[in-house]
């Protein structure tokens, strides 16, 4: 199969996009902004199994809405749409900056929060804070809808749980209680233009006297096969009263529990994991003070 | 308008108006009616013999116009400075992206088949990847050569030896030590190198390339081709960035080839990752510098030993290993130097120059051997660059004769400017510090070619008083076009808007060594301030006869010709006498002007003024730690530079802005990376220029003395401006942490890796 | 092949395409609009930067298909039928934010998109826009300097 004999499908709405996946299963390729697809094209990347892109752009899946006190992201929807909108930058601040910490402008007006959770990049700029926020992706095929938690998504680089017959239609994030604070790092050599070297979320719910952490959770990215949660540091925040010590411990657990290749040539392991305890640390500061501003 | 300044002034470029309209045909917009795609088979091993190429499956193919391999063409062996490479491999690949055989084919999908097909079969030799590896190899009991005829390994030596170093050193009160390396990076122009060449019925051989010097490709592809040099001709209209690493011809006598096989137009444009993994980026190189001084602040003595990593062939090795040998020598005042460089063949990818030929290699490594000595001695490090600073009138160590020199006042003006002896105060992880660095550059070079160094120009007055320039410099972005039209309009005597400058064409344009040793501003002004004052002569001369008025008499400025008694009174436009000239005469007025390099450099002891001038620069860079990330940001950058008269200062300006950038990179994320011999970051994405948002804001400056053998007094600027600025931030690095970094680039894991072992230190 | 309708510059243009075509191709190739540069072939350089219904993208991340009946526009597109420049345009030109110009037309086009968003960007909101422009020659300086200038006089 060349490049040249892929077809090309553009379904109106998602039942015939579901009828399409029934039919052509893995010889389906799902296009969403293709900002990876074309780059693997052209390398000749592409599974060779595939004879069909779909595209996704008559599915009106581009959206974002509030539902049931939910924030709900439809999957086709563009990163500059979400790193804008008024209503992830409250409900999910550290998404917007996620999305908006992705490549270049040019590349954020195309591609989709649902090609970035599909790819499964290690490296994702959405997957840490999805990961922290405890999405819910919801996958749709002729046999119905299935919610899957981001938690369970990731199954290693650029692997997801994802059916041939499944696309994911929408991203389900729970609203956020009160006294809850969130933070987004991407460490990376530039500032634009480049793959996180250590992507770190997290959100932070302290108690009434802001003293303890009723919940947190940290996602880390670029630092094990599949983005993370930190259990062990989130554990750690919130067994007792919040100190420095506390802090310093859970950051040095999440160093810990992390898994960087060590055969990266770009960035040794060691660093990746001492940029886990210290972005940990200052993501959980940062947090935890905007969890407390939020009063 | 008429008494509008043109030297100096803020002129817009001559090509501005194509370039933002998207009008500008640039080397790879070339297209030609039928013109074929040329693809090149490349090794995919870093060293091994080719028992046999079978190219006879691909030359069946339909749609596949030619195959050539190193059995079809005679393979003369030639090289920029040193004969080591052929057009195409001869019994052995010595890279990964070698060239092996090339085809001319409908269509890209045919040529990407017709590549498949050709069977090669190749016999994998141990590969040398390194230049200390590849210097040990040859002494083994096997010996692992990557030229046969090269039994070292070695493909040229450098060595100087003036005055006394032993002596000196003896003399020093403190003698500062360390060996520096800077990694192979990539000059990354934004537009790729590509070739379109047409072999017509007549015998001629045209070719659009992308380079920086076409006529010297004119005269390379003529004796490598064993071709008349008036057989070919080279056409460019100008080149999307080189910064050095578009001399080597290899594109377009390659596409030669085919286009001589098949007759038919036919371009070989390179991906992105080609020009990573195949053109020629910058040297590796490995400094190590000894610099002994007195305690009244003088140097006794300086001493370097330079290893640069060639790659397999020699583009513009002999040039990198001599700059990164010496250059920075004749910044300050010293008499006992001693320099011993070896060029060594590594099976990596073959290299090039970069802005600066390894001058901001040398850089690095004196500079920060600068700071360091002044910290050793607690000397203040602007003070003690001010004392010893090269002078006008003095004559280096190298035998610069040294026309004029601004760098004291450079230093003056970055200190002040930079409030440079005061540092933010750290906050929490982020620490403050502050970095200069100096730098010294040619403004043309006598050993370019063949010491041909000299630039050719013509002026035509056109029957409408327009006046066209023809030079071979080429514009590749630098402003070369706008510099010249302006010395053009003020050697002629008519409006900067009146010039136009003809594309590079070998049939019409002269000589011009081309876009290298910063030398166009300054050789080919001259040769173009010589023919535009001859012009202004005939015209003169010419009005004279038509006013019966003695033309010493007379003079011409912004196209108005009058009495030089009455400035005011226009009698004639240079419109009124081209016109009458040209109608008596059939031809347009035509002046010649050609300008050689004055001086000679000593082919055994390399002792002598190479340049016609001589500029500098001096920098300071202020940058922010983060001390718990090993993140560096460059927060300001304050460059001083003595350019000799500027000719135009937007241009100028441009330049430094983007060296500073490239420097940035060079410091801090700009790295080639190797896995058994092949480039892993062949991308924009993983090979990391700096981009909009990671610049610091850029304050420059111009000290202009007159230089006397500039134009005008103009000096080249397009190398300095790049050449201290990794120094700069490394001093700055080391200002802000206590730690002094030899490697390049300055990655947050390296530095967080320095500040722990500091720590339990 | 695939039969789509473009608008580029404000004119239909029918074209046949593989659905692999990308929409860099179509421009330079079929269309002959060379205005439009290619080189990374990834999205990393920006060089191909064109504005597709109002947004600046990378044509060649983008397929030809998935731009059908939808509004192109181009660096060909900035100066008007008499071939005047722009205000954008001639700012490059004056504040000396061209050299090679061979990242000209994405910045331009990268550079328009913002200010037709927002006319009146802080320092940070350009060098955000732009930053999927590389820029090998001039450090960004000028070619900030020059978006500036055109936000103060718009």
């Amino acid at each position: 199969m060349t490049k040249k004999d892929l077809n090309y499908l553009a379904p109106a709405g998602l039942e015939p996009l579901l009828n399409i996946l029934v039919e052509y299963g893995e010889k389906a390729r799902l296009l969403a902004g293709g900002t990876d697809l074309i780059p693997a094209m052209h390398k000749d990347k592409l599974d060779p199994k595939v004879t069909t892109l779909v595209s996704l752009k008559r599915t009106a899946l581009g959206y974002i809405h509030e539902r049931d006190g939910n924030l709900v992201i439809g999957s086709a929807t563009t990163h500059t749409d979400v790193a804008t909108s008024p209503l992830v930058r409250t409900k999910a601040a550290l998404l917007a900056t996620g999305s908006g910490a992705v490549g270049s402008l040019q590349i954020r007006n195309v591609a989709t929060i649902g090609g970035n959770v599909c790819n499964a990049g290690p490296s994702a700029d959405t997957s840490a804070p999805l990961m922290a926020l405890d999405a819910q992706l919801v996958a749709a095929s002729k046999r119905g809808r299935r919610v899957v938690p981001v938690s369970q998504w990731y199954l290693g680089p650029s692997r997801n749980t994802l059916l041939p017959d499944e696309a994911l239609v929408e991203i389900v994030i729970p609203g956020l209680p009160p006294r809850t604070g969130t933070h987004y790092q991407k460490f990376s050599p530039r500032s634009y233009m480049d793959l996180a070297w250590v992507g770190v979320a997290v959100v932070v719910t302290l108690d009434h006297k802001l003293k303890r952490c009723e919940d947190v959770r940290i996602g880390l990215s670029a630092v094990s096969p599949s983005p993370m949660r930190a259990i062990k540091a989130e554990a750690i925040l919130k067994s007792v009263e919040i100190s420095e010590d506390l802090i310093d411990r859970a950051a040095l657990a999440a160093s810990e529990e992390c898994n960087p290749n060590p055969r990266s040539r770009r960035v040794p392991a060691w660093y990746r994991r001492e940029m886990v305890r210290v972005l940990t640390k200052r993501g959980f500061l940062e947090a935890m003070r905007l969890a407390s501003a939020a009063v | 308008m008429d008494d509008e300044k043109i030297l100096g002034a803020r002129k817009p470029r001559v090509d501005g108006a194509a370039k933002v309209s998207g009008k500008f045909t640039f080397p790879t917009d070339t297209v030609l009616p039928g013109m074929l795609v040329g693809k090149i088979l490349r090794s995919p091993h870093p060293h091994a013999t080719v028992r046999d190429i079978d190219p006879s499956a691909a030359r069946a193919m339909e749609g596949v116009f030619a195959v050539v391999t190193a059995e079809d063409f005679p393979m003369r062996v030639y090289g920029q400075d040193i004969p080591d490479e052929t057009i195409l491999a001869t019994h052995k690949v010595r890279y990964i992206g070698d060239e092996v055989a090339a085809v001319a084919a409908i269509d890209e999908e045919t040529a990407d088949r017709a590549l498949e097909a050709i069977k090669v079969d190749y016999e994998v030799l141990p590969a040398l990847l390194d230049p200390i590896d590849a210097l040990r190899a040859a002494k083994s009991e096997q010996p692992v050569l990557v030229h046969q005829n090269r039994p070292d390994n070695i493909a040229q030596e450098y060595h100087i030896d003036r005055g006394n170093v032993v002596v000196g050193f003896q003399e020093a009160d403190y003698i500062s030590e360390a060996t520096y390396k800077t990694p192979r990076v990539h000059q990354a122009y934004m537009e790729a190198n590509v070739a379109v060449a047409h072999a017509t019925p007549d015998g001629r051989l045209t070719i659009w390339p992308s380079t920086q010097w076409p006529s010297r490709s004119r005269e390379d592809i003529a004796e490598v081709l064993g071709m008349d040099v008036s057989r070919i001709r080279i056409i460019q209209a100008g080149v999307g960035g080189g910064f050095g690493g578009k001399f080597c011809p290899k594109v377009a006598m390659v596409t030669a080839l085919l286009a001589l096989k098949c007759g038919r137009p036919i371009r070989i444009l390179n991906t992105l990752s080609d020009d990573f993994e195949a053109a020629r980026p910058f040297v590796a190189t490995e400094i190590r510098a000894k610099t002994g001084v007195r305690k009244d602040g003088t140097i006794s003595a300086r001493q370097l030993w330079t290893i640069v990593d060639n790659g397999p062939y020699s583009a513009s090795g002999a040039g990198c290993l001599s700059v990164a040998s010496s250059r920075g020598n004749n910044l300050y005042r010293m008499q006992n130097v001693k320099s011993d460089g070896l060029l060594v063949y590594t099976n990596l990818v073959p290299t090039g120059a970069y802005r600066g030929y390894g001058n901001q290699a040398l850089a690095f490594a004196l500079e920060s051997e600068m700071d360091s000595i002044a910290k050793a001695m607690g000397w203040d490090p602007a003070e003690f660059r001010k004392k010893i600073a090269t002078r006008t009138g003095d004559v280096t160590v190298d035998g610069w004769k040294i026309g004029s020199s601004g760098l004291v006042e450079c230093i003056d003006w970055v200190v002040e400017a930079s409030d440079f002896h005061n540092r933010r105060p750290t906050h929490g992880p982020i620490r403050y510090g502050k970095g200069m660095a100096c730098g010294t550059h040619v403004s043309g070079n006598i050993v370019s070619y063949k010491h041909w160094d000299g630039s050719g120009a013509i002026i035509k007055v056109d029957r409408d008083g327009r006046v066209h320039l023809f030079t071979s410099e080429p514009d590749i972005g630098q402003g070369a076009f706008t510099a010249l039209a302006q010395i053009a309009a003020e050697g002629v005597g008519v409006r900067y808007e009146d010039v136009d400058v003809h594309d590079n064409d070998t049939d019409i344009t002269p000589f011009g060594v081309g876009a290298t040793g910063s030398h166009i501003t300054t050789v080919g002004g001259n040769a173009v301030k010589i023919a535009a004052e001859k012009a202004r002569h005939e015209i003169l001369a010419w009005a004279g006869r038509m006013l019966k008025l003695a033309p010493e008499n007379l003079d011409v400025h912004g196209g108005r010709i009058y009495m030089k008694a009455q400035p005011t009174a226009a009698l004639l436009s240079v419109p009124e006498v081209a016109s009458d000239y040209f109608v008596n005469n059939y031809i347009p007025l035509f002046a010649n002007g050609s300008y050689r390099t004055p001086g000679a450099v000593d082919k055994a002891t390399k002792y002598g003024s190479p340049s016609p001038a001589y500029s500098f620069a001096s920098h300071v860079a202020e940058v922010s730690v983060d001390m718990e990330t090993g993140k560096v940001r460059v927060l300001n950058y304050w460059a001083a530079h003595d350019v000799g008269r500027v000719v135009n200062e937007m241009a100028v300006e441009g330049q430094v802005e983007g060296g500073v950038a490239q420097g940035i990179g060079f410091a801090l994320t700009e790295e080639m990376l190797f896995a058994n011999g092949k480039v892993t970051n062949s991308d924009f994405l993983d090979y990391k220029c700096a981009v909009s948002t990671d610049m610091p804001r850029i304050h420059t400056h111009f000290v202009e003395p007159i230089d006397p053998l500039g134009p005008y007094g103009a000096k080249g600027i397009g190398e300095l401006a790049f050449v201290p600025v990794a120094a700069a931030i490394a001093n700055a690095v080391a200002d802000a942490t206590g730690i002094r970094f030899t490697q390049l680039p300055i990655t947050p894991f390296r530095l967080l890796e320095a500040v722990r072992k500091s720590r339990t230190r | 092949m695939l039969s789509i309708t473009l608008n580029v510059n404000g004119i239909s243009r029918k074209v046949d395409v593989e659905a692999t075509t990308t929409l860099l191709d179509v421009l330079r190739d079929r269309l002959g609009l060379l205005g439009t540069k290619k080189r990374c072939e990834a999205g990393d350089c920006g060089a191909c930067t064109v504005i597709l219904d109002g947004r600046a993208v990378a044509s060649c991340l983008i397929l030809a298909v998935e731009a059908d009946g939808r509004k192109v526009l181009t660096v060909e597109s900035l100066s008007n039928a008499s071939g005047e420049l722009s205000p954008l345009q001639k700012a490059f030109i004056d504040k000396g934010a061209v050299q090679c110009g061979f990242c000209t037309p994405g910045m331009l086009m990268s550079a328009k998109a913002l200010l037709d968003r927002n006319p009146h960007p802080t320092e940070d909101e350009i060098r955000e826009a732009i930053a999927g422009n590389l820029c090998r020659c001039t450090g960004y300086a000028k070619i900030v300097e020059a978006i500036m200038e055109v936000s103060r006089r718009g």
